[in-house]
């Protein structure tokens, strides 16, 4: 569904989406909920698209709510002093219905985490196993991890 | 098109966690586990807020720069301590990506550069208490 648009008409849509997220709680500000925990929905182009925050999806009584991202950076100097650099994320969700994972080696996606907090929203945009977006979502409303 | 093989996925997880199957919860003990080759070469990993919150002498860490020196260290609770150095952008960026709560491996070569910094974000990770 968001294939095709732009990254500026994407974020206004994911802002969009996020917005109708929230809701009041009880003496306290407003809170980001994500439909079913960990939200993997298809794209209408034969991929996926996976939201999730780290804080809700690690309080759900459900065991099997996951999201994960791991990244990984290779620098290695050779012999005459030029460097040889490599990178890679790899991108894990599941929720009850089903699980998919990601890999990217794209420089952009890998860098899209740089500064995830422990609470942030991953919304992950994949189309066969790549990671074609991650989009890292921060705000008062994402709900931290309980012990 | 990209369903996987949903045991296989866990299994891979517990895998890639170190764990046994935990579910959403890992439920290992997040210690610094520290490796050190007969050449210098080696490593240190361990998971941040475990450690924080457990009861051990245990630390690991990164730091950079302005000049993008990165420093990375950790001491495990037999009390030995690496540590690695590099003056990298590109490793810098790696620093960047560290939370809290996250879990940080970073390995090193014979002559104590920092070779490869790996930072995991996981719902199933435990944060600073």
């Amino acid at each position: 569904m968001m294939k095709g648009l732009s990254n500026g008409r994407r974020a206004r849509l994911v802002s969009a989406a996020i917005l109708m997220g929230f809701v009041s709680a009880a003496g306290a500000g407003s809170r980001y909920n994500v439909p079913g925990v960990v939200r993997i929905s298809e794209d209408g182009q034969g991929g996926w698209v996976v939201e999730g925050t780290l804080g809700e999806v690690r309080n759900s009584p459900d065991s099997v709510h996951r999201i994960s991202c791991l990244q990984t950076r290779t620098e290695v100097i050779n012999a005459g002093g030029l460097p040889s650099r490599t990178m890679r994320v790899t991108c894990q969700a599941a929720n009850t219905e089903r699980a998919v994972m990601c890999i990217s080696g794209s420089e952009a996606v890998v860098n899209a985490l740089n500064g995830v907090s422990n609470d942030a929203l991953l919304e992950l945009h994949i189309t066969g196993s790549i990671c074609t977006d991650i989009i890292v979502y921060e705000s008062s409303g994402t709900i931290r991890k309980a012990a | 098109m990209n369903r996987i093989n949903f045991p296989a996925f866990l299994l891979c997880v517990a895998l890639s966690t170190g764990a046994a199957f935990a579910g959403s919860k890992f439920t290992g003990n997040g210690h610094v586990w520290i490796t050190k080759n007969a050449d210098g070469s080696g490593s240190g990993s361990g998971y941040l807020g475990m450690i924080y919150n457990g009861p051990d002498n245990e630390w690991i860490g990164c730091q950079k720069s302005s000049t993008n020196l990165v420093m990375c260290h950790a001491k495990n609770t037999d009390q030995l301590i690496v540590d690695c150095w590099a003056n990298s952008a590109f490793l810098a960026n790696s620093v960047s990506s560290i939370s809290a709560d996250a879990r940080l491996v970073f390995i090193f070569d014979a002559g104590g550069r920092c070779t490869q910094i790996t930072v995991q974000h996981s719902s199933a990770f435990e944060d600073k208490q």
